[in-house]
Order: C-alpha cells, then sequence, then structure tokens
C-alpha cells in the first residue's frame, strides 16, 4: 500500500470529551432544626435594698433615695406573680426603730409584655409578712418600679442618721 | 526403484528448502491512536449540616440560648467567580416563643477551612445572611493551592435571646445553609 514494503496507517480519533460539572452556578442546600426549650423563670435586681434617711429636722418627711427594682417572670398559666418586700432592719440615732414606721411609694418606670398590666403599689410595712410591691401582675413579663422608702410622718423622729435593710423576693404561684 | 529413490530425494531436497530458506517477508503494521480527553471543570459546592441543633441556656437569669453546629462543605469557583455560603431561616419559632422576626436569633461564625468566615450577624426569615464568602479559584482539599482539608468545615453559634414574654414549651425553627458557586 505504500513505498518500501512498509504501511502503515494512522488513525487519529479526536473529540473525545469528558463533561465534569453540569451547570455553571451550582447550589447546593442543607436544613437544621433549631430546638429549644422555654422554661418557668424569675429574675429580681436588687434582691435587697439599703435604705439610709437623714433627719436634719424633726418633723420634716424623710425619704431615702429611690430604689430601682426590675423584675423578669416567665409564669406558667394562671399563676399569680408577686414582688413583695420585707424590712429587716431599722435604726437610729436612738437604736432600733420600729419596722411598722417605713413607708413606700412605688411607681411604674418600664414593663413589657404581661406586666403592663402590672402596677407598682404605696403602702406602710407591719410587723407582719412581707408587703407586695407589686399588684396585679398575671402574665410573664418585666416590670420596672421606683420605689422610695420613707419614715412615717406621724412621728417626730429624732435628728441624726437612720439606716435600715429591705429584703425583696419574686415568685409566682 | 531408482525412481522412487530419485522422487524421495526431490522431496527431502524440497523440504529442506523449505525449512531453512527464509520465510516471507511481514510487513508490520504500526497504528498511532492519539485521543483527546477535555475535562471541563465547573464550578460546584455541596454540604452537610446536622438534622437538629440544641439551644440552650444555664441558670434562671433570662441568659439567652445558645447552640453550635457545624456545616461541612465542599466548594470549587472559576478563576473569576466566586461563591457564598449562606443561611435563612425558612420557618419561625411557634407562636408564643421567641421569634427570628422580631429579631431574637443571631449567630457568629468561627474559623472557616475555605473562604472567609462572617463576623456575627442577625438571623432572618426573609433573606439569606452570610456565613462564608469564598474567593475566585477557591478549591476543597489537596493542599496549596486548595484547602488542606476535605472537607472544610465553619462553626456556626446560634444565640437567642430570652425574652421573658416568651410562654414555656418546646419551639422549633428551621435553618436552612444553602452554598453557591460560580
Amino acid at each position: 500500500m505504500t513505498s518500501g514494503g512498509k504501511f502503515a496507517f494512522r488513525v487519529v480519533l479526536t473529540g473525545a470529551a469528558l463533561l465534569i460539572g453540569a451547570a455553571v452556578h451550582a447550589q447546593s442546600a442543607g436544613s437544621s432544626g433549631l430546638v429549644v426549650q422555654v422554661n418557668p423563670e424569675a429574675h429580681l435586681s436588687p434582691s435587697a435594698a439599703a435604705l439610709a434617711f437623714q433627719v436634719t429636722n424633726p418633723g420634716d418627711t424623710v425619704a431615702s433615695q429611690p430604689v430601682t427594682v426590675t423584675a423578669w417572670v416567665r409564669s406558667l398559666p394562671n399563676q399569680q406573680i408577686q414582688l413583695t418586700a420585707q424590712p429587716v432592719s431599722l435604726t437610729g440615732p436612738s437604736g432600733s426603730v420600729a419596722l411598722s414606721a417605713l413607708h413606700w411609694n412605688g411607681s411604674v418606670m418600664q414593663a413589657t409584655g404581661g406586666g403592663t398590666a402590672a402596677a407598682c403599689t404605696n403602702g406602710v410595712f407591719g410587723n407582719g409578712p412581707a408587703a407586695p410591691l407589686i399588684a396585679s401582675w398575671t402574665q410573664s413579663g418585666i416590670v420596672t418600679c421606683s420605689v422610695t422608702f420613707s419614715l412615717a410622718t406621724e412621728d417626730s423622729w429624732p435628728a441624726g442618721s437612720y439606716k435600715g435593710q429591705i429584703g425583696l423576693s419574686l415568685f409566682a404561684q | 526403484m531408482a525412481g522412487m529413490k530419485s522422487r524421495t530425494a526431490t522431496m527431502l531436497a524440497l523440504t529442506v528448502a523449505g525449512v531453512f530458506s527464509a520465510p516471507p517477508k511481514v510487513n508490520a503494521a504500526v497504528m498511532t491512536v492519539s485521543n483527546t480527553l477535555q475535562a471541563h471543570i465547573q464550578a460546584n459546592g455541596s454540604l452537610s449540616v446536622p438534622g437538629t441543633t440544641t439551644l440552650s441556656n444555664t441558670g434562671t437569669l433570662f441568659t439567652s440560648f445558645s447552640g453550635s453546629l457545624t456545616v461541612q462543605y465542599r466548594a470549587r469557583s472559576t478563576s473569576t467567580g466566586g461563591g457564598t455560603l449562606t443561611l435563612k431561616v425558612t420557618q419561625d419559632f411557634q407562636t408564643g416563643g421567641p421569634s427570628v422576626s422580631r429579631g431574637d436569633l443571631t449567630y457568629s461564625c468561627g474559623a472557616a477551612g475555605l473562604g472567609t468566615a462572617c463576623s456575627s450577624a442577625t438571623a432572618s426569615t426573609t433573606s439569606a445572611t452570610a456565613v462564608v464568602t469564598l474567593p475566585s479559584s477557591a478549591c476543597t482539599g489537596g493542599g496549596t493551592p486548595c484547602s488542606a482539608t476535605d472537607p472544610n468545615s465553619v462553626p456556626v453559634t446560634f444565640t437567642l435571646a430570652d425574652q421573658p414574654v416568651d410562654k414555656t414549651g418546646t419551639y422549633t425553627a428551621n435553618v436552612q445553609f444553602t452554598i453557591s458557586a460560580t
């Protein structure tokens, strides 16, 4: 077929192509479920308040600096949420003073959720159980009260420094 | 008899000649085959995430819930392209619980095995937000110029606000991760 007794034929195959990948813009996705368990919680700040009164002129109204009390509560349905205060001690220039001499006056500074229906209270501490600082709070939320403590005006307190301690509690039941 | 000997000798001579003579010339057939294999490698991406991630908190101080997952991914981008790994909340937590649409869910990213990880962002139910940004000529595995590991991974930590107004119960949201490359 060719000269010299040699023959060769050449086969050239061109054009076998392997395509890898199907699209210029490739996209893939996957999902994950985020699971959270929300439990009842309650948080109070502060849990106690230190009181300080300075009587300069006996007979004047004597009030402490306002105390900001914030309560966060997540309660179960149909629970009543209570924030209470219990005087622990009160002393003056002449020694111990009756805890019933303490008054409080509260006002709402901020409220969210079910706390918007709540009210910060006013009253006089007795010698009995703790007094409620918040009323009408039945659903989860946040309430911040500004509470001013004062000495009863019915008495004329001797001049001098008075100090006291108030314990605060928060619970739902 | 003499004729028979003569014929025998002739056959022997022909046989010897046939055995010892040169074989007929053989022409070798040389075939050269040339194949062109053309691999058209395009941009690609794939990922995997755990099916469930649990968010939890400690104490009773309304501290945020948190939980982490690791996204494993593979990517290849072109010299003129790039890519993204994003997340989007496709199903918000149920009514009464935490709310992604309220902005309760944020996330942050750890170091990414390939590309640039996010710092922190707020998750959304309406738009995809970045987890990893892939540069051009990115590729997974095999070492330089690709990443050293295969697959690549990026840790994502979710933080969910613990709002007092959220009612007690168990809630689930669905987060979709998407990787795309060009």
